[in-house]
């Protein structure tokens, strides 16, 4: 093998799980797109409170997640050796601001999920005959 | 920037809690999709029930990774980097007092399949759920069960 073999052999594999990073992120996006497109077609036939909750905590993960993976790209693409004016806020103020996203973001997906069981259960309750209805008459 | 919030404790400690409450949220996802699962059967359901199955399973090993419960050496292109010694070809030389890169420990082999099967899980699962939310929503969009 060659002196420059295993650094380009590594450039290349470390770039390919960049990507596979990044396409993983994208999908969280698409995923938590169609949750949003869920809700709103939900709510088009039949506004529930429920719903909306479902609703506006995808599309607030979905905000949140979007602003990361941007922050992400953005981070990735500054070069290392660019000096920060000072009116700048510092790294440890752009890491605070990230940890808080993810913890939204996070927030958002599980009031999503608490939502969409509410759901299900009024699915079920409207879906099952109800027992006053359900008994036969003597 | 992550290596950043490691030595803030206030930002670790967001990070952890976000990362506990998506855990907790993908598995409240799979319980609501049972639940609509058992209200009413439909192909699209069943679609979008085992799209998050498998989603949250992916996102656990994630959590789980985030959260450091587990701990993984393994990474694509491991190999090549612990062959790499400034200067040196040979990877005997790997494990010298000097390099620091090199750790005394090589990936064990579930590292690997626990690194893969993490990101196949997440990939199948966010398609498949994604998949079954849009058709769902179209279902019910039409007064379709």
């Amino acid at each position: 093998m060659t002196r420059g073999g295993p650094v380009i052999a590594s450039a290349v594999d470390l770039s390919g799980l960049a990507s596979l990073e990044r396409f993983l992120d994208v999908l969280v996006l698409a995923l938590l797109g169609a949750m949003v497109y869920f809700g709103l077609c939900r709510l088009h036939r039949r506004k529930d409170a429920w719903g909306l909750v479902f609703t506006s905590s995808a599309l607030g993960s979905l905000i949140m997640h979007g602003g990361l993976f941007l922050g992400r790209g953005a981070q990735a693409g500054r070069p290392a050796m660019t000096v920060v004016p000072e009116a700048e806020p510092t790294v440890e103020t752009w890491s605070l601001l990230y940890a808080l996203g993810e913890l939204l973001a996070g927030a958002g997906i599980l009031l999503a999920g608490i939502a969409l069981m509410y759901l299900g259960w009024h699915a079920g309750r409207a879906g099952s005959p109800s027992p006053r209805h359900g008994t036969a008459k003597k | 920037m992550v290596e950043v919030l490691a030595d803030s404790g206030a930002g670790a400690k967001m990070m952890e809690l976000g990362a506990q409450f998506a855990l907790l949220g993908g598995w409240a996802l799979v319980f609501g999709a049972l639940r609509l699962c058992l209200a009413g059967r439909s192909r699209k359901r069943v679609m979008l029930l085992v799209g998050l199955i498998v989603f949250a399973l992916g996102l656990t090993a994630q959590s789980l990774g985030r959260l450091h419960i587990v701990e993984l050496n393994y990474y694509p292109g491991w190999k090549t980097d612990m062959d790499e010694v400034l200067g040196v070809d040979h990877a005997d030389h790997a494990y010298a007092g000097d390099d620091l890169k090199a750790g005394p420990f090589e990936p064990q082999e579930w590292e690997g399949a626990y690194w893969w099967s993490q990101r196949i899980f997440l990939l199948a699962g966010a398609l498949t759920a994604g998949a079954g939310f849009v058709f769902e929503g179209s279902a019910s969009r039409k007064g379709v069960r």
